[in-house]
């Protein structure tokens, strides 16, 4: 494959593009990860991650048109986010319902919804957030080749991603409240009797998962694709629950796999145009149309590669994930 | 801050009369939620949901497609249903949907010509038949293999292989199976359909569907498969402690589900849609996971309920064309089902009460009760 895009042209410039259009996919993927991962950790499987995204990308779309404000779409973004995961919470924690299938709901309501709603907002492009350099260092670093634009000339959600990311590792791994969510996760009998509120922990954590699942479909419209079209998210969403499995719950796992998947699908887009020939490679593993399956089929094989660890399998997934707490009286 | 608290205290019983009311309760409830949606379109909810059901009744043609719908979302629910039964969640039914139809247009556009059969005879229709059941089993392997073997999540890795299902359907559309001329990418047609039963426009698919509703009570209420099948489904260990392989348990839940996946497939195809463009897809794979949610308390439920969200599906589609809603307006309604669903089941398992400082809702209930009877005295 490397003599093909060598022949093709490949070059510093095509590399740099490719890393940028990463940087700019593997956001979203970030953000909702690094709030699944809080939520898991706390014992909460949110699956309703995709249909998050989805609400939040087309509510935002809705207020930053409406109102002509990217940063009221952001809060939209979060806010919807917000109100879904209480949903979830109330559900899952309060009423003790299954998880999976109060996750699932939310996926399919936010199907349901945005599709109903969407279909007169699908002609119309919002003016997408722009790049900046990062603040100070940015300018000068950007002049690196091949990373440095893409990582110093970037959204301001991809910088905020990039400071989740160890903010998320501290909170969980080095702070109190971190101590008790994964308490929670771990064995929500032994925490409560320790003092720990096992509701409070549990809302807590899907509120904060759903507020990043949102802000990364607000990032996904108002700073990557900037128009609307039913399902848009095609499948994101669940990549970053996927996401999470494969990074064994840890915040810089996911970051680095994240990027390993947005790298194929941006390779994907970018090689659309380079001359490619026929046979089985031009004509089938090379065809943009075939390769619109890779980031799919990568989920599945990282998957599997994960779980083949035996050892990796007990650290790291919270032992009463997906499981409601009812308390003994 | 005052203080509110939900308390639940588990019911000893659960009355045949409460269970029948929160199904009720539940779908009404999906219902009038729903009607916020189509209020926010401008039209009359009451006019939408009466022409939405009356005209399947009234209506000979909108009663048929009722049934020619109710076929695939019926053996797609049987898809989710019975890993489900298991206890695991088959998320990928809409995958092995389409791969089921790109199969049944494949078999019917070249096979005729390789061995020189007629493009619509009953050896074409067979071979469709068999491959689009077969089709559906190989997409299934892989993920069953991966959690057999290696406990990989079956919801995830069933779910990226609609994904893939649906990528790689456009690429065969627009690529390899594309016919030569024509703007839009389009497939070749097929010369076979589904035979219609009396002179109705009803087809057969219905009666492949009810065979196999059939087929799966009598699997799992009646054979020695069926009982591993349930208690595999309650608790793994006890499973395992009563000599039962929950892998194979697995394996066959799954391979037969996802033949009923493709079949479905195979009867929107020969029913409906001879030749395929990008998106043909009807999202049928995904209505099958409410379908089972609702019906998941044995096949006959679930059937009850493919018939339901048949007569959902083409009364949205129905008041899209009459009254400008917008036909996902049926995808709310089953959504909502399932949220009135689960919280139904905590009115079935438990007696709740709500504090909301130092007031109390059952209290204040049973003092109203008590207030109504001394007034009545």
């Amino acid at each position: 494959m490397l003599d093909i895009l060598l022949v093709s042209g490949l070059s510093v410039t095509f590399l740099g593009n490719v890393f940028g259009a990463t940087v700019t996919a593997a956001t979203p993927l970030i953000l909702a990860a690094l709030g699944e991962i809080v939520a898991e950790r706390g014992g909460m499987l949110n699956l309703g991650v995709e249909g998050i995204m989805l609400m939040s990308a087309l509510g935002s779309f809705m207020v930053a048109l409406t109102t002509g404000s990217l940063v009221l779409g952001f809060v939209t973004s979060v806010l919807v986010g917000v109100v879904a995961a209480l949903l979830h919470a109330f559900l899952s924690v309060s009423l003790k319902a299954d998880q999976v299938i109060s996750g699932l709901m939310i996926t399919l309501l936010g199907t349901a919804v945005t599709a109903f709603l969407g279909n007169e907002w699908a002609n119309r492009s919002v003016d997408g957030l722009q790049p900046t350099y990062l603040p100070i260092v940015g300018e000068p670093l950007s002049a690196i080749p091949i990373v440095g634009d893409g990582l110093f000339y970037a959204m301001p959600t991809d910088f905020l991603a990039f400071a989740l990311v160890p903010v998320v590792w501290y909170l969980l791994f080095r702070t109190n409240l971190g101590k008790e969510i994964v308490a929670v996760g771990e064995d929500p009998e032994v925490a409560d009797t320790l003092g720990v509120s096992v509701f409070r922990v549990r809302y807590g954590v899907t509120i904060f998962g759903g507020a990043l699942a949102g802000l990364a479909g607000g990032h996904l419209i108002l700073a990557w694709i900037n128009q609307w079209s039913n399902g848009m998210t095609s499948g994101l969403g669940w990549i970053a629950i996927a996401l999470v499995i494969v990074s064994r719950w840890r915040p810089f796992r996911a970051f680095l796999v994240a990027y390993l998947f947005s790298s194929i699908n941006a390779l994907q887009i970018r090689i659309q145009g380079l001359e490619l020939g026929d046979g089985i490679v031009g004509g089938l593993l090379l065809d943009p149309a075939f390769m619109a399956t890779y980031p799919y089929i990568a989920t599945i094989v990282v998957l599997a590669w994960a779980s083949r660890n035996e050892l990796d399998k007990r650290l790291g997934r919270p032992e009463a994930l997906a499981s409601a707490y009812k308390r003994e009286e | 801050m005052v203080n509110a608290s939900i308390e639940l205290t588990p019911r000893q019983e659960t009355t045949r009369r409460l269970s029948l009311m929160v199904q009720v309760v539940t779908v009404l409830l999906a219902l009038a939620v729903a009607s916020i949606a189509i209020w926010a379109v401008d039209a009359n909810p009451i006019t939408v949901y009466s022409g939405m059901f009356l005209s399947s009744f009234t209506d000979p043609l909108q009663a048929a497609r009722v049934l020619n719908r109710g076929a695939p979302l019926i053996l797609a629910g049987l898809a989710v249903y019975i890993p489900l039964r298991s206890g695991l969640y088959n998320i990928g039914a809409q995958g092995q949907f389409i791969l089921g139809g790109l199969v049944t247009v494949w078999v019917g556009t070249t096979l005729p010509e390789m061995l020189g059969i007629g493009t619509d005879g009953p050896l074409v229709f067979a071979a469709a038949f068999v491959l689009s059941l077969l089709v559906g089993v190989v997409w299934v392997f892989v993920p069953v293999y991966l959690y057999t073997k290696y406990e990989v999540n079956e919801i995830l890795t069933t779910l990226m292989l609609v994904f893939t299902a649906e990528r790689l359907s456009a690429y065969l559309i627009s690529g390899p199976m594309q016919t030569a001329g024509g703007a839009f990418p389009r497939t070749d047609s097929i010369a076979f359909e589904l035979p219609t039963i009396f002179g109705t426009r009803v087809n057969v698919g219905i009666v492949f569907a009810l065979l196999a509703v059939g087929g799966t009570w009598w699997l799992v209420n009646r054979t020695r498969l069926g009982y591993e099948i349930i208690l595999s489904g309650s608790n793994d260990g006890v499973a395992e402690q009563a000599g039962i392989s929950t892998t194979k348990v697995t394996f066959v839940t799954f391979m037969l589900a996802a033949a009923f996946a493709g079949l479905a497939g195979f009867i929107e195809v020969a029913g409906q849609q001879p030749s395929l463009t990008i998106g043909w897809e009807p999202g049928y794979g995904w209505t099958a996971i409410p379908i089972a949610l609702l019906g998941r308390r044995g096949a006959v439920q679930t059937m009850l309920a493919g018939f339901l969200f048949a007569l959902i599906l083409v009364g949205g589609l129905y008041m899209e064309t009459t009254a400008g809603v917008p036909s996902a307006i049926s995808q709310i309604i089953e959504a909502l089902i399932i949220l009135f669903l689960i919280s139904g089941e905590v009115v079935k398992s438990y007696r709740f009460d709500i504090h909301l400082g130092t007031w109390s809702l059952r209290e204040s209930m049973t003092e109203f009760a008590d207030s109504a009877q001394t007034g009545e005295n």
